[in-house]
């Protein structure tokens, strides 16, 4: 023991060295578990799909785990007490160290205090701090190696997520052919929009097209395609509703009974009571030419056809078409003011609406055919999905995850459907494991009446037979009840188990209630 | 105030003395190192003891040895249903006096020893059995409206067989609170009875001689009260004695499921007192935990008294004690 040093100092010294190596190897031993977490890590980034698991979960994982078990192990020695307890379990000093510590505390220590803390200090005056801590090297060592062993079977794991990854099934082949007819028809249509100034209109098909597109991409299933084809459906009427056909149409219709009312216009408004609207657009551009070309073309009514351009105005106008209500205007207005050239414009606007109502016409019937074949593709996909359900043994050989063969089946769908007259081959093969069928319910109602009879008076036959009285005792001979119940409590205490206090207060209560020698008998 | 050194020769003179007495003890007790050991704590402390164990196990040699080897007054009661309550601490009679007249003179009964003998302490009535409460507790009896206090040392060793329970009247829990300890006599090993059967069948009987007086007695007891509990300890003894109330927070669960009242603070008292000795004997001039364990059971384990459950399951406080020393351990 060092002379210059007071006994405390040295316990006080003896302490913090155990507590600087404690920390020095809490230190190691969590730089190597975060060293082999971040090398699991690694491994499994390298070779499982984030799909299955994404890479930060095991690092998450990982970190809370080493941060409570850091706590719990910091949580030791974060006091000299805590530390003095350690030394005291380790070296088996009984309580010396943290005893000491308490007494050095003391304001005003009794002799037998400085007896104690000198006891103490030359008790760990010769300790081997590493005895206190020891350093579990090998524990550290397998740590390192099995980290480095990740780490390099991490590296060296090329390709392996691919080949770990699950493999993403085609989409079925009925799909891929349904989705690239749907397209086709699609694509007709989007061409037929093209001119639509609409942009939300053009953007719906697009979006249409889209999901069309993506009944083709692997992994998806019928299930799924048929949400798709629903979502296809709405986008498809909500085309058709936008076009807003019927008003557009009335207008045009009312537009033509004006026309046939003038030799001169009569050209143009036949083909348009056809609903020919392309032939109807062309006969307007001529008479747009002729306006141009002659100037007051129709001297005898213009009048008469400038008010009921005027009055078509007003209609398209309420109707909320404006493109035919600035064309009349115009028509009207160059009708009045004899402007050929207003008129030239009016009728050649005129003309390029109707053509334009044509091209929507063509459009919103191209979309009812979509809408049918999407029904019909619905139809065929539900049915092929129906048949999977039906037969889940055969779900590995046609359906599944990777349903081709049935697909196959599928696409010969129509050759099938035309050779359906030949009689097939498995026809009376088939066993039904019920032979007896299904019992029938019972359905039928079942009506409870209750029956109450009547009160009633009828013959009866009342007896009244008198005795003797007579004197018998009521209660039975105390003796014999506390002999009997006696003998029982006998038996319970010699074949079951009671507690010993127990067994000496049901005895002492029978005793207790013991019949004396001249009680039984008056009793 | 005392200085280290004379602390540390009072200390070391206890620890002889002890040691002699201990020799000297088990030169005649063959076996029963940790009950000698106890009992010579409680000796020492100065507070009573209940001896339990079969007879012929030696409980009755045990305390006359000891009272051999310490030199002070022994006073034997044999505990009978018709034993009275005069019987133990004596009465007034009358006697002649010189002037040839009369007058009452005290008779003491046996209770006015140093230490008592309470042989077979359950056979007697409640009413005897209370007539020690007094003198254990306050170290005095009351005769005739006079108290009489007692000569330091004063302690009672009493016995009782767990045997034979009909006819006897089980020590109420206040009377068996006042027991320091409560030891158990085990029957001895093959060794130990081939020994004591050597020992005792032969002409010669083993003498044993004087170690001290009631005075070192008295000296050594202060001298062990000296020796200074941490806190961090003291911690653990008031957790231990917590630990055995089932209504407490801090109850273990066994407590909970099998106990229907705990230790009192005497029970603290007694674990504290014991383990400075224990302390001593051990050469330190602290308590330790492992003290606490030692004792644990000899002062706890008669003040843990158990409910139907526990009873019902052959549960044995020494079981419970066991449990709660093991799972309180630093």
């Amino acid at each position: 023991m060092s002379e210059s040093t007071t006994p405390l100092e040295q316990i006080r010294r003896r302490i913090l060295a155990v507590r600087l190596r404690a920390v020095a190897l809490l230190v190691l031993n969590a730089t190597l578990w975060a060293f082999l977490a971040a090398a699991f890590g690694w491994l499994l980034f390298r070779i499982v799909p984030d799909d299955l698991l994404p890479a930060s979960a095991p690092a998450i994982v990982g970190a809370l785990l080493g941060l409570t078990w850091l706590w719990s192990f910091v949580r030791g020695w974060l006091s000299d007490t805590d530390a003095a307890h350690r030394i005291d379990h380790a070296l088996e000093l009984k309580d010396r160290t943290v005893s000491a510590l308490d007494f050095s505390r003391l304001p005003e220590p009794h002799p037998i205090h400085g007896l104690q803390i000198e006891d103490a200090a030359a008790h760990l005056d010769g300790i081997q701090v590493r005895r206190v801590v020891p350093w579990r090297w090998k524990m550290d060592a397998l740590l390192a190696t099995c980290a480095v062993a990740l780490l390099v079977a991490g590296t060296l794991s090329f390709g392996t997520r691919d080949a770990f990854a699950m493999p993403v099934p085609p989409a079925p082949a009925l799909l891929v052919y349904e989705a690239s007819s749907l397209q086709q028809e699609l694509e007709q249509l989007a061409e037929e929009l093209a001119e639509e100034e609409d942009e939300e209109l053009v953007e719906k098909v697009r979006e249409a097209k889209e999901l069309a597109a993506s009944l083709q991409e692997p992994g998806t299933d019928y299930e799924e395609a048929l949400g798709v084809m629903g979502m296809m459906r709405s986008k498809l009427q909500e085309v058709a509703a936008s076009l807003d056909l019927a008003s557009e149409e009335a207008m045009l219709m009312a537009l033509a009974n004006a026309l046939n009312q003038f030799p001169q216009t009569r050209s143009a408004g036949l083909p348009l009571s056809r609903k020919a609207f392309e032939e109807a657009a062309e006969n307007m551009e001529k008479m747009a030419q002729q306006a141009g070309d002659e100037s007051n073309q129709f001297p005898e009514q213009s009048e008469a056809l400038g008010a009921e351009a005027q009055k078509l105005a007003e209609q398209a106008k309420e109707a909320g078409q404006e493109g035919m209500r600035e064309a009349m205007e115009e028509l009207s207005e160059g009708i009045r003011k004899g402007d050929c050239q207003a008129c030239q414009n009016g009728l050649q606007k005129q003309s390029n609406s109707i053509r334009r109502h044509g091209k929507r016409s063509n459009a919103a019937k191209s979309i009812q055919q979509q809408m049918q074949s999407l029904s019909q593709c619905r139809s065929r996909v539900g049915s092929e999905l129906m048949s999977q359900c039906q037969s889940p043994g055969d779900k590995g050989k046609s359906g599944g995850k990777n349903p081709s063969n049935s697909n196959q089946i599928s696409l010969n769908r129509d050759a099938t459907d035309q050779n359906s007259e030949q009689p097939s081959s498995s026809a009376g093969l088939g066993e039904h494991m019920n032979p007896f069928g299904k019992e029938t319910n019972l359905d039928a109602m079942h009506n409870e009446e209750e029956l109450q009879g009547q009160m009633n008076r009828g013959p009866s036959e009342i007896t009244v037979e008198t005795g003797p009285e007579m004197e018998q005792y009521a209660a039975r001979d105390y003796r014999d009840v506390y002999s009997r119940y006696k003998k029982l409590s006998d038996e319970v205490l010699a074949h079951e188990a009671l507690p010993p206090g127990y067994q000496g207060i049901i005895k002492r209560y029978f005793e207790s209630i013991r019949p004396q020698r001249d009680e039984g008998s008056e009793e | 105030m005392e200085t280290a050194e004379a602390i540390k020769s009072e200390l070391d003179e206890l620890l002889q003395t002890f040691g002699t007495l201990r020799d000297e003890v088990q030169r005649v007790i063959v076996g029963h190192n940790e009950v000698v050991e106890n009992v010579l704590i409680a000796l020492l402390i100065g507070e009573h003891v209940l001896l339990e164990g079969v007879p012929g196990l030696g409980k009755t040699l045990l305390v006359r040895t000891l009272s051999q080897v310490a030199h002070i007054s022994f006073g034997r009661i044999q505990f009978t249903p018709d034993l009275m309550p005069a019987d133990i601490t004596g009465t007034n009679i009358v006697v002649d006096n010189d002037v040839g007249g009369r007058e009452f003179s005290l008779q003491k009964g046996p209770v006015f020893a140093n230490l008592v003998l309470a042989d077979e302490i359950n056979r007697a009535t409640p009413k005897t059995q209370s007539a020690l409460l007094e003198a254990m507790q306050e170290r005095s009896v009351t005769i005739a409206g006079k108290t009489h206090h007692l000569a330091e040392p004063f302690l009672v060793l009493a016995t009782q067989n767990p045997l034979e329970m009909e006819g006897t009247y089980p020590l109420p829990e206040a009377q068996l609170d006042r027991f320091f300890f409560k030891l158990i006599v085990e029957y001895p090993s093959e060794s130990e009875l081939q020994q004591i059967l050597t020992l005792t069948t032969g002409n010669e009987f083993p003498t044993v001689k004087q170690v001290c007086t009631s005075e070192e007695l008295n000296r050594m007891k202060r001298a062990s009260r000296q020796i200074p509990v941490a806190d961090e300890v003291m911690k653990q003894v008031v957790q231990l004695v917590l630990a055995t109330h089932p209504e407490s927070d801090n109850a273990h669960d066994m407590v909970r499921q099998y106990v229907r009242y705990g230790a009192s603070p005497r029970a603290g008292q007694a674990l504290i007192l014991g383990a400075k000795l224990k302390a001593v004997l051990d050469n330190r001039y602290h308590v330790a935990w492992q003290d606490i364990a030692a004792l644990a059971k000899p002062a706890l384990r008669h003040r843990i008294l158990l409910n139907f459950e526990g009873q019902a399951n052959n549960i044995s406080p020494d079981h419970i004690l066991d449990r709660l020393v093991r799972d309180l351990a630093p």
